[in-house]
């Protein structure tokens, strides 16, 4: 971990229902409208990110279409433009790069940024003022001292504006706040601290750990959540110094005690990382497994292959692999597959190495991918997930 | 047994009978050595059951016949004996082998000469023969068995292809998908029926190393199931492979776009030059060839080179820039035995093809070499 990080401030920069502003700024008679952009309503898309015009009807993203719809029959729907989206955010990457190499960057409109301490609240002012000077877009940014107290900030600046959040505010600004606003309680848990009378982080804060320990399920996550309740986070920035990696994960809401659901979520994982290898014209020498179980213990396990690929069979049957040898006990908390080893050239090769079908496939596949969405077409076997719909991915 | 030798007449022997010991097995007989004294001769063999190898010594003083399985031990403890003279003894029942040397005295516990596997090493005239000079088939080995596919995830290209057509035309044809090596001889002397087997690539390995550059006969008999070397005091067997190895008869384009000749060594010694800063995974070199000269690039995160060569002759168009792995195009120059090497290209992404011929004590050795370029996948979405 780089040194320089230590003793910085932290800003989260979260852009503001990132592809309804895009259209919204591509298409100027949207501005001020209720903007829905997802999938066809008549063919159960749900919503993928809503303008803030929409979002006062009651939309919310991963509604089903038809709903939100019905909340809002004024709404303007539009598909799902990744493409463009994409570069949009490299744009805003390049402008936060202006003010710092140390870059996380979490999501297509969500990053972390490490700056000197003491200047995250005139740096987060210059950021904003750069993105909607030059990119016309909204962004919301927290500044703090870590990632935990950055996110909370950002989550009470939105939409589009800067608020601090330091360690001395946590009593009166973090306390009041209902316990879903730390990561690590999700509904289930939220539902269970409640059960306990614990409603507020201030409450969770002053719970003492020994009780706490049944309702997280285990002393690691318990220990967790006491030091994130008090404002503390020890997580370091993981920066994209180049592209050395590619990698998809999915914590779970409830843990998951069925291998057979693991393997389906690996599948679905693995065409993730392969589709997102595909896409940058890159090919894995390694593939790498990682898994968190419910005490928080982490145990990552790697291959490399005797040839790169970008396939999603040959990821999938490489973390199958691992999976079956370090699987460990159930329950699973978390899976993640990380592709490294990355290379743009191939060595041709006189007979055909992958699956031919595979190999005519997947590029159509991709491109329905781009141009309609993640579920424009999918194998059944992600049926399963979309059923059980519990699982959020990080 | 009881016997009396000189340590290196034994190690001489004993260090080529070790390369047919296996490292990693379950079977305990096997990771020894089978020893049987017969009449004027100790036999030692080894055998990992792809390859089995035999040597028969005669300067051996025998006071008793006898056989046993020793330990791989027994190839240290020679090595580090005090004396030149080696005495050894083994009790009949329990095959407990004293090896006495100087002042050092050893005891290994031997394992019964009946758990061992041995392999038919025998003469036999319903095999079909073929006879090299060592030098002559080291010389062929040595220009094929580079080639052959250490993967294990593509087991036939683990293997030589040795066949014979009806022309009596002999080809030696290996290849690790990304690259092809093949030699074509004719026999004369010979009519062979024709046939296609593939040879562990490891077993012509350890035969290229056991054979020198002299003049001395190399037997090769084969039936279809294996193929045993006879050479010097040595005799060496190899399984043959499972023959799934594909036709790639036709693999060689019949055209080509651009065909150069080069001076070989100044080649060869400017591409090693290029491989010291050849970069990624795949080692990549690139070649641009413009009217009179071939330039050669590399580059890495350390640094980056290139270099111009002459070239003595070309046909056919100027070639942009085709991307090679290094040890791919560098491989067939070491052993090209000319002054000038012919090269043809076809294109960025088209086969690279080298063109060598030599005169053998048989007829003709045609030598040519395939190597597929590597391609740079644009961002396609």
């Amino acid at each position: 971990m780089n040194k320089r990080l230590i003793n910085n401030d932290i800003l989260l920069c979260d852009l503001d229902a990132f592809f309804a502003s895009v259209e919204q700024l591509d298409n100027p008679e949207l501005k001020g409208r209720p903007v829905v952009v997802g999938g066809d309503p008549d063919s159960r898309g749900v919503v993928s990110t809503c303008s803030y015009e929409a979002r006062q009807y009651g939309v919310r993203s991963a509604m089903p279409m038809k709903k939100a719809l019905g909340l809002c029959p004024g709404a303007i729907v539009l598909p799902v433009n990744m493409t463009r989206y994409k570069e949009v955010s490299e744009q805003v990457i390049e402008i936060f790069g202006r003010f710092t190499p140390d870059i996380e960057q979490v999501s297509i409109d969500e990053a972390y940024l490490a700056v000197r301490a003491g200047t995250g609240l005139e740096t987060a002012r210059k950021i904003r003022f750069a993105v909607r000077e030059e990119l016309g877009l909204p962004l919301s940014i927290g500044v703090s001292i870590n990632k935990l107290l950055a996110k909370i900030a950002c989550s009470l600046a939105k939409p589009d504006g800067i608020r601090a959040l330091y360690p001395e505010d946590v009593e009166k600004v973090l306390w009041p706040l209902p316990v879903r606003f730390l990561p690590g309680a999700g509904p289930v848990t939220e539902r269970k601290l409640n059960a306990f009378g614990i409603k507020t982080v201030g409450e969770l804060a002053s719970f003492p750990l020994e009780a706490l320990k049944s309702i997280a399920g285990s002393a690691a996550a318990a220990a967790e959540l006491k030091e994130y309740a008090s404002g503390r986070d020890s997580r370091k920035l993981e920066l994209n110094a180049g592209r050395k990696s590619i990698s998809e994960e999915i914590t779970f809401s409830q843990d998951i005690h069925e291998k057979d659901y693991i393997l389906t979520v690996l599948f679905d994982l693995a065409s993730e990382v392969g589709y997102r290898l595909r896409s940058k014209g890159l090919k894995a020498r390694t593939v790498g497994l990682k898994l968190k179980f419910p005490d928080l213990s982490i145990k990552t396990r790697s291959l490399t292959l005797p040839e790169a690929t970008a396939s999603d069979e040959k990821i999938f049957k490489s973390v199958v692999d691992l999976f079956t040898r370090c699987c460990g006990n159930p329950p699973w908390r978390l899976v993640g597959i990380r592709a490294s080893g990355l290379e743009r050239e191939r060595q041709l090769s006189l007979i055909p190495g992958g699956d031919p079908g595979e190999e005519k496939i997947t590029p159509v596949l991709d491109m329905l991918r781009q141009r309609y969405g993640r579920d424009a077409v999918f194998r059944g076997r992600r049926l399963l997930l979309l059923r059980k719909n519990d699982f959020k991915r990080n | 047994m009881h016997i009396l030798a000189n340590k290196n007449v034994l190690l001489e022997n004993l260090n080529i009978v070790q390369k047919s010991i296996p490292l990693k097995t379950t079977i305990s007989t096997i990771k020894g050595i089978l020893i049987i004294v017969k009449g004027e001769e100790l036999i030692m063999v080894g055998n990992n059951l792809e390859m089995s190898i035999k040597a028969i010594s005669n300067d051996i003083q025998i006071f008793k016949e006898g056989e046993v399985v020793l330990p791989v031990e027994f190839i240290e403890i020679l090595k580090q004996a005090p004396d030149e003279n080696i005495e050894i003894k083994i009790s009949e029942d329990d095959f407990r082998t004293e090896i006495i040397s100087g002042q050092a005295n050893f005891i290994l516990y031997g394992m019964n000469p009946e758990d061992f596997p041995l392999v038919g090493f025998e003469k036999n005239t319903d095999r079909e023969r073929i006879d090299y000079s060592a030098q002559e088939l080291k010389n062929m080995l040595k220009k094929i068995t580079f080639a052959v596919s250490q993967d294990d995830s593509k087991p036939s290209f683990k293997g030589v292809l040795f066949e014979i057509d009806e022309d009596n035309n002999i080809f030696f044809i290996a290849s690790d998908t990304y690259r092809l090596a093949h030699l074509k001889t004719t026999l004369n002397n010979k009519d062979l029926q024709p046939l296609r087997m593939l040879i562990p690539g490891k077993s012509l390995n350890e035969i290229m190393k056991i054979i020198d550059d002299s003049h001395d006969t190399v037997e090769c008999t084969f039936t279809g199931s294996d193929i045993v070397f006879y050479y010097r005091q040595f005799i060496i067997y190899s399984r043959l492979m499972e023959n799934r190895f594909p036709n790639l008869n036709n693999i060689f384009p019949s055209t080509c776009a651009t065909k150069i000749k080069i001076n070989t060594r100044l080649l060869e010694k400017a591409v090693s030059r290029a491989s010291l800063l050849a970069g990624g995974y795949n080692h990549m070199i690139s070649l641009q060839i413009t009217e009179d000269a071939l330039e050669i690039y590399s580059g890495s995160e350390v640094g980056r080179m290139n270099e111009k060569l002459p070239l003595s002759a070309k046909e056919g168009d100027d070639l942009p820039e085709i991307m090679l792995n290094v040890r791919y195009f560098s491989d067939p120059l070491r052993v090209i035995d000319d002054e000038y090497v012919e090269i043809e290209f076809n294109g960025a992404y088209g086969p690279c093809i080298f063109n060598y011929q030599e005169t053998m004590e048989n007829g003709l050795l045609n030598y040519r070499y395939l190597v597929l370029p590597i391609k740079i996948d644009k961002k396609d979405l």
